[in-house]
């Protein structure tokens, strides 16, 4: 104590104050500003259990960039979730957990996030959505204007059409049941028509709106179609062993809605690859946590992927071109 | 001079302590930041060059990959001949096909066959008809372009259509050119530089090095960061490689390098903010700083402590030499220490304590020499006096003798002769006296211990005739032992007790007692005689000093004087307590200690 009295006593103490001062300053802005990226919280909302290899693909994209779980990025992900009243109330979780960024999957689900995230402030990547624009998460494509930017799907039904007409060239009645109750259904169908006009095939779709309806459907499929596809969704997501089945038995191709169809024995499909489209998205993710603004950051569309099962085609007796089969990401024999 | 000495010796040590923590670390550190200032920064300019030389080998191999595709098309089709479904599959085969050697797929968002005047043959596209159409609509313009070039490959510019969300870049390669005619049609595509951009991300270093992309206007055609690429800023890049201003403003380190490819002129800019290069210099001064600080601190409290240690003692030291100045020689200086320091203070305390010695005695002597000068003063004056009457009785009564004789008064003569005899007598007691005060004053002490019983007896035994004569009756306590020169202290109780008979009318009591006090043994001896009236119980102890008339009671005044003289050689006091009538109690101590003998 007498020698703090002492020096606090001292004359030398006045003169030597701001030299310490000056020292701490000089030193502070010395301090390399180089850190690793700030410890951020990371929400994800999905409806859809076939996506799961898309945030999974997400996730590793984002430890890619630098983000390690555990060390600096917490991910808030509690699985597919059940319904939209799941999603609605997760959103609202995630809003009051204040995550950095929310990462959701599927235009329902986004619009949603939308609603509900109105009055806050955190930005949202987004994924699987196929027009943004209409969807009214952003403004444009280019300059998205708002905290939604992501990776849209496009609109890849009529090109997966196109490949059906390649690979079935006498395809002139297809089946494609249709659900005027889910918004999915509604929203792809006038495109699916435009590109089934153009290439001279009729649509026969059965309008289905309960389980019961789905099965028959199904199970019931006329004699004069050349092929049968399903208009990629939510609800139709539940019967892909149904269309399967019907496939196989009734040896039709089989268009399915992606890769994970084609796996479980649909014939084609094309779209995009859920674990290319989750690193994409998560390269966006990456730009919005650094600081980009998700408003300048332009929509990037996801590239779809042919993928052809040679062995369906073996099983119903289809016989698919060379040159088709050069041109697939992938075949599964 | 006040203190002068003081400050600065506290401020030169300051600056001693401060130069010798900081200086060496400071010259050091100025050689040792520019050297590995200007090493970091040659090394930062060789990476750079290095990245912007491996990004450009990039951009430049995924040109001439999605060209070559091409141009082995042409090379090994003749594609004019070929019918629409044949030209199709090709062209669907290039944007979708795959292989085992890593070709990437969808490197196009279309392509097409088009005849001299430009018009599309075949389309295959990624996208829907209605979508490429659109696409190709703002690209369509581009073939005017083509005809004005001799290229093998060309590029048209780079477009970033905001209905597409995307940059994209027109390439067109002519279907015929070995025979130096006019190409009979063209393969025109729709290359994604979106692909480039991932490229160029990944030579990004850390998060704040940058790889970019410049047309020959130099406005940015690919950054990682899109919104760079979309706010159409341009670059102008200095003349040489090094330091400048970034694309984004602030200071960077750039270097570049120049690809031509399809008659574009393309810069692969690599930048790195200079606070990044230069971050183990930063880092170092950091830490310089920081021990620079620590030895700042460090040295500012040694030296406080060094202060502590040899300027407050000082300081204590001169206070107490300034306070010895004052005459204050009982001044100490208490330091508590073993060093040099504490031997200084030692020896200055050493000294002040022999100072105050010397100068408490000499003030002994001095207060002695006044008390003795006023006895010598006192006794002169009074000695005279009584001297005087004797003298004037015998001129007196001399005189008176001759005139007697003259008379042959015999009877008158006899008279005169017993006057004169009487003051001779009184004059030679008063010579006796005189001389037994004197040696009571100067005779050397023999102090052993002594018995005052005994001293009584001896003096009860020289007055036995005078005890008798009076009948007095003396009552006597048990006496101490005590330190002191028997003879003169029978002396005092030879000199109490007479006056106690002397001065009592009839026979008198004297009472001889030692009490036992706080300080010491308090010896008395009391009487019941005539008292002493307070006004007198100093006066009384001087030389001569009687108070009563020579014919009232004998004597010469100088019993008093001689006990206080030896009562005070003994180291005590002597006092009356008495009034007049009621006796007189005479007390003394004696404390031989420290008295020499």
């Amino acid at each position: 104590m007498t020698l703090l009295r002492l020096i606090l006593r001292s004359p030398f103490v006045v003169p030597l104050l701001p030299l310490v001062l000056v020292t701490v300053v000089f030193l502070s802005a010395c301090t390399p500003k180089d850190e690793p990226p700030k410890f951020v919280r990371v929400g994800i909302v999905n409806l859809v259990s076939t996506l799961d290899p898309l945030v999974t693909g997400f996730r590793k994209g984002l430890k890619d960039e630098g983000y390690e779980e555990g060390a600096n990025i917490e991910f808030l992900y509690t699985g597919p979730l059940r319904g939209m009243k799941a999603v609605r109330s997760e959103f609202e979780r995630l809003s009051r957990e204040k995550v950095d960024l929310l990462f959701c999957l599927i235009t329902p689900v986004c619009q949603v996030a939308k609603e509900v995230l109105a009055d806050t402030d955190i930005p949202v990547v987004f994924a699987v959505v196929s027009i943004p624009l209409k969807s009214g998460l952003t403004e444009t494509l280019q300059k998205p204007g708002g905290r939604f930017t992501g990776v849209s799907s496009g609109d890849s039904l009529p090109q997966a059409v196109e490949w059906l007409k390649r690979i079935v060239p006498d395809l002139r009645r297809l089946y494609v049941p249709f659900n005027p109750g889910d918004k999915s259904n509604v929203i792809q169908m006038p495109g699916l028509r435009k590109a089934t006009d153009r290439l001279g095939i009729e649509l026969v779709s059965p309008h289905v709106t309960t389980h019961e309806e789905a099965t028959r459907a199904l199970s019931q499929i006329p004699d004069n179609v050349q092929a049968v596809m399903e208009i990629p969704s939510g609800f139709w997501g539940k019967y892909i062993g149904e269309f399967v089945t019907a496939s196989l038995s009734r040896k039709l191709p089989l268009l399915g809605a992606n890769k994970q169809w084609v796996e479980k024995g649909a014939t084609i499909s094309f779209n995009f690859d859920n674990e290319a489209t989750g690193l994409q998205a998560s390269r966006i993710a990456a730009k919005v946590l650094r600081g980009t603004k998700p408003a300048v950051i332009p929509v990037e569309r996801a590239d779809n992927y042919l993928v052809v099962n040679l062995k369906t085609a073996r099983q119903i007796g289809l016989t698919i071109p060379t040159n088709i089969l050069k041109q697939a990401h992938q075949i599964i024999r | 001079m006040k203190m002068n000495l003081k400050g600065s010796l506290r401020a030169k040590l300051i600056l001693v302590f401060l130069s010798l923590a900081i200086i060496p670390l400071l010259v050091a550190s100025i050689f040792i930041g520019y050297f590995s200032y200007s090493n970091q920064l040659n090394q930062a300019k060789s990476v750079q060059k290095l990245i912007a030389l491996r990004a450009s080998e990039g951009v430049l191999s995924f040109f001439r990959n999605s060209t070559l595709e091409l141009v082995t098309l042409i090379q090994t089709h003749e594609l004019l001949a070929m019918n629409h479904g044949e030209l199709d599959e090709l062209l669907r085969l290039i944007i979708f096909g795959k292989n085992q050697f890593g070709h990437e797929p969808n490197r196009f968002l279309q392509l097409r066959i088009l005849d001299a005047s430009g018009a599309t043959k075949v389309v295959a596209s990624i996208d829907s008809p209605e979508v490429s159409e659109k696409e190709w609509s703002a690209f369509e313009t581009d073939f005017s372009l083509v005809t004005q070039r001799e290229a093998l490959a060309f590029l048209g510019p780079i477009r970033y259509p905001l209905e597409i969300a995307e940059p994209l870049i027109s390439v067109f390669l002519p279907l015929e050119t070995y025979n130096g005619e006019d190409p009979e049609g063209y393969i025109a595509g729709l290359l994604r530089l979106q692909k480039i951009w991932g490229h160029l991300e990944r030579f990004s270093i850390g998060f704040r090095s940058t790889v970019f992309l410049l047309n020959e206007r130099g406005r940015v055609i690919a950054h990682p960061d899109p919104s760079v690429v979309l706010s159409g800023i341009t670059h102008q890049l200095p003349e040489s490689p090094g330091v400048g201003t970034g694309l984004l403003g602030g200071l960077v380190l750039e270097n570049w390098h120049t690809i031509n490819f399809g008659g574009q002129s393309l810069v692969i800019v690599a930048e790195q903010p200079i606070s990044e290069v230069i971050s183990l210099t930063l880092e170092f001064a950091s830490t310089l700083g920081a021990v620079m600080l620590v030895a700042i601190i460090l040295s500012g409290l040694i030296s406080l402590w060094v202060m502590r240690d040899v300027l407050i003692p000082m300081e204590k030291l001169t206070n107490a030499i300034r306070q010895v100045g004052k005459g204050e020689l009982f001044t100490r200086v208490y330091l508590h220490r073993n060093d040099e320091i504490g031997y200084l203070a030692n020896q200055f305390n050493e000294m002040t304590t022999s100072l105050d010695d010397h100068s408490t005695k000499l003030k002994g002597s001095n207060l002695e020499l006044q008390r003795m000068n006023r006895e010598l003063d006192e006794f002169s004056y009074v000695a005279s006096h009584d001297l005087q009457e004797p003298l004037r009785k015998l001129r007196a009564f001399g005189g008176l003798l001759l005139k007697d004789l003259e008379n042959n008064d015999r009877e008158r003569v006899e008279k005169d002769i017993r006057f004169i005899t009487d003051s001779v007598n009184h004059m030679e007691k008063l010579i006796q006296d005189l001389l037994s005060l004197s040696r009571s004053s100067r005779a050397t002490l023999s102090v052993e211990p002594v018995a005052l019983d005994t001293c009584v007896d001896l003096a009860l035994e020289s007055l036995s005739l005078l005890l008798e004569e009076r009948r007095a009756n003396v009552v006597r306590e048990q006496l101490p032992v005590v330190n002191g020169d028997k003879m003169q202290l029978t002396q005092v109780y030879q000199n109490l007790v007479s006056n106690a008979i002397k001065y009592h009318p009839g026979s008198p009591t004297v009472w001889i007692s030692a009490d036992q006090a706080e300080l010491g043994w308090v010896f008395g001896v009391k009487d019941n005689g005539t008292g002493i009236h307070p006004d007198y119980h100093a006066q009384i102890f001087l030389p001569f000093k009687r108070l009563h008339g020579r014919s009232e009671h004998e004597g010469t005044g100088m019993g008093l004087a001689i006990c206080r003289k030896v009562i005070e050689r003994h180291g005590g006091k002597i006092w009356v307590e008495s009034q007049e009538g009621e006796g007189a109690h005479f007390k003394f101590t004696i404390d031989m200690k420290g008295i020499e003998s």
